[in-house]
């Protein structure tokens, strides 16, 4: 027995005010435009089928009831609030998506709109028809491509580098750049590590400082030790020094010159240290020698021979004149000769003492003492250093007491410097001392001026309290340099973390005035909204895959479902029925052919009432073959509007030659011709032909 | 030796807040047993508002527990508890940061009250010298920021953070910090959690820290509590078998809170439901069913705002077919991944959205 809608009852149905009728085998509902055809159809889909989104069905009334035969025993009444359709009395095949009963049921001019589609009808037609097609293509759509043609590996989406799959390596990338971002607040934002910076720094600065005192005082002492070296330096003048030195020099020089004019005196003395004895022994040796008993020259006596021989010969030669001067000569020379001898007579112990004297002359002098004049002679070479060492002598003297004053004075000089009397032998030594240490101090002076400069203190800032601390410039410039090392680490981490916070207000919009734990706030809120947006991301996008992936296992099951049911006697049946020719359908390679047992026909090449036909047949054939009843209802809302007259005709011959083999025909319209087609086809049911009218009310 | 440890108890007063000072009295009893005497609230011991200390004083001058030693720390929200607030002898509140030696043999413990504009690395620094690296405790009140970048859902912001450049520089051989109720365990810091559920944020069962002094190691002590709170978000889907289908979820879920049959009556439990329904009436009836002898947190009902009414059988087999796709699918649950269930969600969308 088939399943046949008994009865339909409405109430206050858009502009329906009440409908109430008995169904027959084959019906036809008309109403004029606007007087509530296509509410009923709605109310009578709400009622009776699942799904009512697909129809975008408007709100349809509770008040009504829809009766079905051959479900059950009894008839079962169905109303828009039921909760169980007829879709409950079906179970699922199992394959593929539940079948929409009423795309079978319930013809929506679809068939009319074949010739629409593009690229031609034969599977999408028959998709369309028997299948979920559209929900699939309509929910399949809402993914991208980029999306479809991603898969999972692991946890990870491997896809093209586009839409959304770049959407979500951006995010990524954005998380990860926020990841560094956390890693360096936490390397960075360490107050720890500023803090120990800075208490390091403190530390040197504290250490600095008090080098700094010991440097002060430092300064302090070596300007001490300086102005005590001065004050000694003043006391040992090196001009006094020096004064002393010259004067030492010239005391010296003096006493050079004293002692070579003593040698000189010594050696002029020696040589007229005869000179007092020369002089008294010339005076003898004069005395002496004027009393010399001389023998008289032979001349002496040669001359009065010779005067007594010319007088001989005067007188002989009677020349008296001659004779007497001769004689006279002769007298005189005898007179002298006498007195001669008279006087050597005389003078021979004179000539003695001459000869002791001439002696003693050539002992002190050296040689003989011949004469008078030698001696002479000598007593004025004696005279002559006499004098010279008389002189000297007298320089000698006027020397030694300016030596003596010179060696007072430097011997007072010294004593002036010392304190004390400085022997004269060492005085060289002194003034070496002294020099040595003037020397020393000087070199002292030098070299602390050189510290107290390289300590570079000013002297008002010289401090006389000793901390304890021995400065050590070494130490202080090594303290220096850590004080700066650490300055510097800490102007970095002042420098990174100011740098960072400015990143950071860069990704959170946050002003470089903003407060690090509000910054930090912001940014795990940035990085919450980030995380939420790759999750959202990534589940939008692995959500879409296994959507995309079950839509093409589902897709792969409907074809098969397809084919399985084009295959089979139940839909083939009404193919011939309907058709009244074809009795095979098949579909391969997604062509759709059928067959009249002679010729094959691609569907593509058939007209299009000639592909309504078998599209009603198909319809028909699945209803049965899904819903395991040889016959059911058909609902057709104005289904062959669009065709034309002719088609119109052999359409609604196709519904009578259905209906007669059990299937009831309800078919909506406000279409006149259609009507008198129907009214005209059901004369051959007689009572169970219902054509209803729905006035207007 | 071993120290107890807790922090973030945020009393007020008994009338207000039993349940707090029941925790607390737990945890005591628990010390007594195990022969504990020492035990460090690392701050938040009062709640920001709470003035009256006579309850805490009398709790610790009670007879059983005068022989236990209470260090406290204030923290952001008793910034201002004093050691003068309290007159039990045997409490010592550390207002500024201090070493005190505990155990035997004793081990430096530096306490780091709540110092607002502070990180705790500013306040460790200057006792650098006196921490020998490795072999001492740092007990804080603040932020963790090493390694977490989620924000703490129940106190934003961050309050005199913690860092990991400050572990690496001082070297503390534990960290224990309040502040964080949520637990969290690392090699060195552990943030120790409240001992109490303070609302629907601190699930499950809380506990408290047993610190062993020989070897710094730390473990955890469940505290017996008089709520356990549980937040759940569940995906729902008009299965063939929706009933089924919910009362899974359901009782999937109550064995992942791992509560016994006995303190089923301490539930206090929120559930969101997200998804699509064929019968709200029906899905609510058997989520009632399913939470028989469950108490709602707040006497709040289970959240069905985002549940929709869906009838589409075809759509509904897909989203079935994807939710089984999913379940198949191998994806480890990771913090930065989305779980299955958000998977589900915008699979849902797509399918199930027109």
């Amino acid at each position: 027995m088939g399943v046949r809608i008994k009865k339909i009852k409405v109430k206050s149905l858009g502009p329906i005010k009440e409908f109430s009728e008995e169904m027959g085998l084959f019906n036809l509902i008309y109403s004029g435009n606007e007087l509530g055809k296509t509410w009923l159809v709605e109310f009578i889909i709400a009622s009776l089928f699942r799904n009512r989104k697909r129809w975008e069905l408007r709100e349809i009334g509770k008040s009504g009831k829809i009766w079905i035969q051959g479900l059950e025993s009894e008839l079962v009444s169905f109303s828009p609030s039921s909760r169980k359709k007829i879709e409950d009395y079906w179970e699922s095949s199992g394959k593929g998506l539940p079948t929409a009963i009423v795309n079978l049921l319930v013809a929506k001019g679809a068939e009319s709109a074949i010739a629409d589609v593009e690229g031609g009808i034969d599977k999408y037609l028959i998709k369309k028809l028997l299948s979920s097609k559209d929900i699939l293509d309509n929910i399949d759509k809402k993914i991208s491509k980029t999306v479809q043609a991603a898969t999972i590996e692991g946890q990870e989406i491997i896809g093209a580098e586009r839409g959304e799959i770049k959407e979500r390596d951006d995010l990524r990338k954005d998380l990860k750049q926020l990841d560094l971002i956390f890693d360096e607040i936490d390397s960075h934002y360490s107050g720890g590590l500023r803090q120990a910076l800075a208490i390091e720094k403190d530390k040197f600065k504290s250490e600095l400082s008090k080098l700094d005192e010991a440097k002060r005082y430092k300064a302090y002492t070596i300007d001490k030790k300086l102005q005590s070296l001065n004050e000694e330096l003043n006391k040992i003048s090196e001009d006094e020094i020096n004064s002393i030195s010259t004067d030492m020099s010239v005391y010296s020089e003096q006493l050079a010159e004293y002692g070579q004019k003593e040698d000189n005196l010594r050696e002029v003395k020696n040589r007229c240290k005869h000179y007092e004895w020369l002089a008294s022994a010339r005076d003898v040796y004069q005395a002496f020698i004027s009393h010399e008993a001389v023998k008289p020259d032979k001349w002496l006596l040669i001359a009065p021979i010779v005067s007594g021989i010319l007088t001989l010969v005067f007188i002989i030669a009677n020349q008296p004149a001659g004779g007497i001067i001769a004689f006279m000569a002769t007298v005189f020379f005898l007179l002298i000769h006498i007195r001669k001898l008279d006087k050597a007579a005389v003078n021979a112990a004179i000539n003695e003492e001459i000869k002791k004297l001439k002696r003693e002359f050539k002992d002190r002098v050296g040689q003989e003492l011949t004469d008078l004049a030698v001696l002479g002679e000598i007593l004025e070479r004696n005279k002559a250093d006499y004098e010279k060492a008389r002189i000297l002598a007298d320089q000698l003297s006027s020397e030694k007491v300016k030596l003596n004053a010179k060696l007072s004075t430097i011997m007072q000089r010294f004593r002036n410097l010392l304190g004390r009397d400085v022997d004269i032998k060492d005085w060289d030594e002194t003034i070496r001392n002294f020099r040595q240490q003037l020397k020393t101090i000087n070199k002292q002076i030098q070299s602390y001026t050189v510290e107290l400069g390289g300590l570079g203190v000013d002297s008002s800032d010289y401090s006389e309290e000793d901390n304890g601390i021995e400065y050590s410039k070494k130490e202080y410039e090594d303290v220096q340099s850590k004080l700066n090392a650490v300055t510097q680490d800490i102007d970095k981490e002042h420098e990174k973390l100011n740098e960072l916070k400015a990143r950071i207000c860069q990704v959170t919009g946050d002003e470089l005035t903003v407060n690090w734990e509000s910054l930090i706030e912001n940014l795990q809120k940035k990085y919450d909204t980030l995380i939420n947006d790759f999750k959202k991301n990534s589940a939008q996008i692995i959500g879409n895959i296994a959507v995309h992936q079950v839509i093409e296992e589902l897709r792969e099951e409907e074809d098969s479902k397809i084919l399985e049911g084009l295959e089979s006697d139940v839909v083939q049946k009404p193919l011939h029925d309907i058709t009244g020719r074809y009795n095979k359908i098949t579909l391969s390679e997604d062509i759709m052919t059928v067959s009249d047992g002679f010729n094959d026909f691609a569907l593509s090449d058939m007209s299009t009432g000639a592909i309504e036909q078998i599209m009603l047949a198909l319809r028909i054939g699945f209803s049965s073959k899904l819903l395991k009843k040889e016959s059911l209802f058909l609902i057709l809302d104005d289904a062959f509007q669009h065709s034309d007259w002719r088609h119109r005709e052999t359409l609604v011959d196709r519904l009578v030659a259905l209906a007669k083999t059990g299937w009831q025909i309800l078919y909506l319209s406000m279409d006149d011709h259609i009507k008198g087609l129907f009214d005209k086809a059901g004369e051959a049911f007689g009572g169970e032909y219902k054509s209803i009218v729905i006035e207007n009310s | 030796m071993k120290i107890a440890v807790t922090g973030d108890v945020h009393l007020t007063s008994q009338d207000e807040h039993p349940e707090r000072y029941n925790a607390l009295g737990n945890i005591l009893e628990q010390m007594i047993s195990e022969e504990i005497k020492t035990i460090i609230i690392a701050g938040d011991l009062f709640d920001a508002n709470c003035q009256n200390y006579s309850e805490f004083d009398g709790l610790c001058t009670q007879r059983k527990y005068n022989s236990i030693v209470f260090y406290i720390i204030p923290g952001n929200h008793d910034n201002h508890l004093r050691g003068a607030h309290l007159a039990a002898k045997n409490v010592k509140v550390i207002t500024e940061p201090e070493i005190i030696l505990l155990g035997s043999p004793e081990v430096k413990f530096l306490f780091m009250p709540y110092a607002k504009d502070r990180t705790m690395g500013d306040n460790i620094a200057p006792f650098k010298s006196d921490l020998d690296p490795g072999h001492w405790v740092l007990i804080g009140h603040g932020n963790f920021i090493g390694g977490i970048r989620e924000l703490n859902p129940y106190e934003p912001g961050t309050y005199m953070p913690l860092t990991r450049k400050d572990i690496e520089l001082y070297k503390p051989g534990k960290t224990l910090l309040g502040h964080i109720h949520k637990n969290m365990d690392q090699e060195i810091v552990h943030c120790i959690g409240s001992p109490c559920g303070l609302n629907i944020n601190e699930t499950g069962y809380r506990r408290f820290l047993v610190l062993d002094t020989d070897s710094l190691s730390v473990t955890g002590k469940t505290v017996d509590t008089d709520y356990l709170y549980f937040d759940e978000s569940l995906i729902v889907l008009p299965m063939a078998n929706e009933v089924d289908y919910i009362r899974s979820k359901m009782n999937a879920a109550i064995k992942r809170w791992d509560v016994s049959d006995d303190e089923k009556s301490k539930i206090r439990a929120r559930i969101h439901f997200r998804g699509y329904t064929s019968n709200l009436k029906t899905l609510k009836q058997t989520i009632h069913e399913s939470l028989a002898g469950i108490s709602f947190y707040n006497d709040e009902e289970p959240n069905l705002s985002e549940v929709s009414i869906y009838d589409d059988p075809e759509r509904i087999e897909i989203a079935n077919r994807v939710s089984e796709w999913i379940n198949e699918l191998e994806w480890i649950q990771r913090p930065d991944q989305p779980n299955k269930d958000d998977i589900l969600v915008q699979a849902l969308k797509t399918i199930l959205e027109v």
